[in-house]
């Protein structure tokens, strides 16, 4: 439709774009500038070329980080994704009453992040924590650690409490998507012969599948940017085990005042989110079988 | 035959039972930490490292109050408020604003605008804050509610002017140039046709801003460093520094800030979850 | 309509082009938000620091309205962070890049400073130190770390004892325990304890300070004073085999079941308050525990001891471990001799005796003349000023070095790693650090 007035389209997107441009875009130039020089913030800034990037790719620190966030993304495919996976189909059992249990599952999706990382910090603490003292009176006391303290335990159990919350969110937007399923194939399939767990293996799965790329795409992406549990849970230790791409950044730009460098990692970052997102549209768009629901 | 029924029934029962079993365990580990964190709230210091799985001998609130006092939660409340009302309106009508002229107006650079704020749904914040730090100091707005609210709508407007697009997108295409051909102009058209149609496209990009401004960190903590701006989550993080150590204090702080949200959520979870399911699935 | 309106969009363009050049450009450029005026009859100034405690807190608000009285139509605003907000970089690098920095501020002496003098934020005020009402109140030692190129940039604050063994009295009597003197009495002590079912020795060390400062006196004791600051600060490897051996003390810590099994998961405060509830019978921590002692458990008896010797230790056998803070005067406020004002209402004898009483040590001379202070107060000032030698905790010598340095140690404290292993990553990191 054409504007009613050369002017229209720009007045209705003129704040948009400007708070997007001044918030997002100069922003991610200006951290692309600040990338090529070294800056405490107040000193003068000197610009060194390329010298952020080699200390980066020579940093076993930054190294680690990435080896940590693909641990916690794969963990978090499995406790989020596919643990929300199943509730989901349990939660839309035929002839189940089962809307208290949905909304329980979703309720820590709504909490600030921080008072989970809080309070899962006491269900983890050492000496009194809930874990610990519930593995006691089982007699299973052998089992305490120090769970976020032990560095091969921190990781696991930051993962553990991610799962925890977003299980109940990737459980409502499957369980939207199955229901979006028409409900004459179910009964199809039933009068078929087919027994609930057949239905949901057989008919269910492949129907979502669409939803299911966009879940994984989502855990993956989630799974840079994810910061606030792990700041306030260990704040990358113990000894960087559990040192994250953001804990990192912020640690070198905030705390060692070292602007450059952290600008560097952060363009390294969005490099590596970009080539993930367009690589999976690409597979995506190869894949034109399939019914979309 | 009697038999098969009779076999049929009680299996029916027994998956009942296992299911309705499984499902309750599998809410008791959602639920336990949450309850645990309110029953210790009203316990001692000492109640709580010595027998931390003893329920209160008492429901007294007065840590509550000491926390909401000692903590000043209600500041902390006031400020996410405010920030937070205030992105999620931009949000709405900016993004309301931006995605009827992508959806319905044509004009030269509408492909363009449109990849560019499809930078805004991929990138990270990390990508970007470290220069959108240096540049709100250079400003001087840091340690002001502006550098919240502004962020957060640049943060939320991507998001919103897309959902919006969507669904003023299937919006019939008659409607408008029915309007048009009756002389209507853009402006007009967009306040008397398109916010009443919206509204619960509205409603999905309001729950979605809300939460997420809401609940807010990163930019939260490294932004703001007065007292009396911080909102509820750096506000938390900043209690528990202070009072680290006295458990009963930081569970009744917890817990305020926990149950009403659980509250409201309990009321509104339709629309809650609907909210976000529509904001990931578009 | 055939002509679409491009003209807009490229004024766009050129508004976030504007924006980007006014917000990165303007890198030199000092503010100028900061009005002046000429009389200095009236002004606002700022001065800025961590928490630490209300108390102390509650004095500075005295001085402000002292200071507001004694001059009137001059403001102060005193802008009090979270400690660890201020300490870790957030908030002060905020603070000091803004278009409003603060006129005066708390700071460390040596590293930290000189690093604060290298961006431009430090005045120099030689002049008004040699002045009457600052001259007559400190010793010229108080002044360590506070000069460079015999330029002051620093009024003195407090002095502080970074690390000292806090122990239960009534533990120790109850387990016929006396304070140890060496190192292998030490490890005694902590079997004695343990045997006796006791925690013996509590550490927070979530954000690696706390043993990093029990390292970095470890490591001055036995390698010596001047080889721990050439280590720390890169003009000496950190791991020699030297400090392989001093960082083997910490793992006999850790290997002999001393210390807590949570230490690097667990953080300062909780391990004061372990220590202050009575859970444990030692605590290695700095002297700020006395007004937290006062505080949360008036009635526990502690008492402390020096880091004991280290037999065959190259370093002073009795040396202290502490750091003193100091006030800076910002190079870039507009009000510098109002500032100065306040700072000389700050270490005036009156002002002394009340930061005396709120629980830290100031560093004027005799400052706990006429206060009624705490026993324990007293002793640790008492050794702070008769220390034969004072050695700094490594995070005011270099702060990156100091944080792999720390994390060595954090890693061998918790039985991560052996003090080989953990030393040779640390010096890997260091290497490949830049050298400004």
């Amino acid at each position: 439709m054409k504007p009613s007035s050369r002017w229209t389209p720009f007045i209705l997107l003129a704040p948009a774009i400007t708070i997007f441009v001044f918030v997002v875009l100069v922003p991610m130039i200006g951290t692309i500038e600040l990338s090529f020089t070294r800056w405490t913030g107040t000193n003068t800034m000197r610009f060194i070329g390329f010298d952020n990037y080699t200390r980066a790719f020579q940093d076993s620190v930054y190294r680690l980080t990435y080896k940590n966030t693909i641990i916690y993304i794969l963990a978090t495919l499995v406790l989020e994704v596919a643990v929300g996976f199943a509730l989901a189909g349990l939660v839309s059992a035929k002839g189940k009453r089962t809307a208290w249990y949905r909304i329980t599952f979703f309720i820590p999706v709504m909490l600030p992040m921080v008072v989970i990382a809080v309070l899962w910090s006491f269900v983890y603490a050492y000496d009194a924590g809930l874990l610990n003292s519930a593995l006691e009176a089982v007699g299973l006391e052998s089992l305490t650690r120090v769970w976020l303290g032990d560095p091969n335990t921190a990781l696991l159990a930051i993962c553990f409490v991610s799962g925890w919350i977003y299980a109940g969110f990737y459980m409502a937007i499957f369980y939207a998507a199955l229901r979006r399923i028409p409900s004459s194939i179910l009964e199809a399939a039933a009068l078929d012969g087919a027994n609930e767990r057949q239905i949901f293996f057989r008919v269910k799965v492949p129907m979502v599948r669409n939803m299911t790329e966009v879940a994984i795409l989502l855990c993956i992406t989630g799974g840079f940017q994810t910061f606030d549990l792990f700041y306030v849970m260990t704040n990358g230790g113990p000894d960087h085990a559990t040192e994250i791409l953001t804990t990192y950044i912020v640690s070198v730009v905030f705390r060692d005042h070292d602007v450059g460098y952290g600008a560097a990692m952060s363009v390294i970052m969005t490099i590596v989110v970009l080539a993930i997102g367009v690589a999976y549209a690409k597979l995506r768009r190869k894949d034109v079988t399939g019914v979309e629901y | 035959m009697p038999k098969p029924r009779v076999d049929r029934t009680a299996r029916q029962v027994i998956s009942n039972v296992t299911y309705y079993t499984l499902m309750t365990l599998a809410s008791l580990i959602f639920l336990i930490p949450l309850v645990w964190m309110v029953l210790s709230s009203f316990k001692t210091q000492a109640q709580i490292f010595d027998s931390p799985f003893s329920l209160p001998t008492s429901i007294d609130f007065g840590n509550w109050s000491r926390a909401w006092d000692e903590g000043n939660l209600g500041q902390y409340a006031i400020n996410s408020i405010v920030v937070t009302t205030v992105s999620v309106f931009a949000i709405l009508v900016f993004g309301a604003m931006a995605a009827f002229a992508l959806s319905r107006l044509k004009f030269r650079s509408r492909g363009l605008l449109l990849v560019v704020l499809a930078l805004g749904l991929l990138l990270p914040v990390q990508s970007y804050f470290v220069a959108q730090s240096t540049i709100l100091n250079r400003l001087d707005i840091t340690d002001t509610r502006w550098a919240l609210i502004i962020p957060y709508i640049g943060l939320g407007i991507s998001l919103s002017v897309y959902l919006l697009k969507a669904y003023m997108d299937s919006l019939p295409r008659e409607l408008f140039e029915c309007a048009r051909m009756d002389g209507c102009g853009d402006v007009r058209m967009f306040f008397a046709i398109v916010l009443p149609l919206l509204k619960p496209g509205l409603a999905t990009v309001g729950t979605f801003s809300v939460l997420a401004a809401w609940n807010e960190f990163l930019l939260a903590t490294l932004y703001i460093q007065s007292d009396d701006l911080k909102t509820i989550p750096v506000g938390l993080v900043a209690f528990t520094g202070k009072y680290a150590t006295d458990y009963p204090l930081l569970f009744s702080a917890l817990s305020i800030v926990t149950i009403p949200m659980i509250a409201i959520y309990v009321v509104f979870h339709r629309q809650v979850i609907q909210g976000i399911t529509e904001g990931t699935t578009r | 309509m055939t002509r679409s309106p491009r003209l807009p969009r490229v004024a766009l363009a050129v508004a976030a082009a504007t924006t980007l050049t006014i917000g990165l450009a303007a890198c030199g450029s000092s503010s100028d938000a900061n009005s002046s005026d000429g009389a200095g009859d009236t002004s606002a100034i700022s001065i800025a620091m961590g928490s630490t405690g209300d108390d102390v807190d509650a004095v500075f608000t005295n001085l402000k309205k002292e200071y507001e009285a004694k001059y009137p139509g001059r403001t102060i605003n005193i802008i009090v962070q979270e400690n660890d907000t201020y300490e870790t970089g957030i908030g002060l690098q905020t603070l000091l890049a803004s278009n409003n920095p603060p006129d005066i501020y708390f700071e460390r002496p040596g590293a930290r400073l000189q690093e604060r003098i290298g961006e431009g934020n430090a005045a120099d005020i030689s002049k008004a130190v040699a002045d009457p009402r600052f001259a007559g109140r400190f010793d010229p030692g108080a002044y360590t770390g506070m000069v460079f190129d015999d330029k002051t940039y620093m009024v003195p604050w407090t002095g502080d004892v970074t690390n000292v063994f806090w122990y239960n009295v009534d533990t120790f009597s109850k387990n016929g325990i006396t304070p140890p003197t060496s190192w292998s009495g030490f490890l005694d002590v902590c079997k004695t304890l343990v045997a006796g079912g006791e925690n013996a020795l509590v550490e927070g060390n979530k954000d690696k300070w706390t043993v990093g400062s029990i390292a970095s006196h470890l490591a001055a004791r036995v390698i010596g004073d001047d080889a721990y600051v050439a280590a720390v600060t890169g003009q000496a490897p950190m791991n020699s085999p030297e400090m392989v051996t001093a960082f083997g003390h910490l793992q006999e810590l850790w290997d002999n079941g001393c210390i807590n099994r949570d230490v690097n998961a667990m953080g300062d405060e909780e391990a004061n308050t372990k220590f202050l509830l009575g859970k444990s019978a030692m605590l290695g921590i700095g002297s700020w525990l006395v007004p937290e002692q006062l505080e949360q458990a008036k009635d526990l008896k502690m008492g402390f001891f020096n880091m004991p010797q280290i037999p065959g230790g190259a370093g002073n056998p009795n040396s202290v471990l502490g750091v003193s803070t100091g006030f800076v005067v910002n190079a870039k406020s507009q009000h510098q001799s109002d500032a100065l004002d306040f700072l000389a209402l700050m270490v005036n004898p009156d002002s002394t005796k009340q930061f005396a009483k709120s629980g830290v040590t100031p560093l004027e001379l005799d400052p706990f003349a006429g206060v009624d202070a705490d026993a324990n107060t007293i002793a640790m000032a008492n050794m702070l000023s008769k220390a034969p030698a004072k050695v700094t905790p490594a995070d005011n010598l270099d702060v990156k070095r100091a944080d792999e340095f720390y994390g060595a140690a954090a890693a061998v404290i918790g039985g991560l790693k052996s003090p080989q292993e953990a030393l040779d990553a640390a010096q890997d990191r260091v290497s490949s650090l830049p050298t400004n």
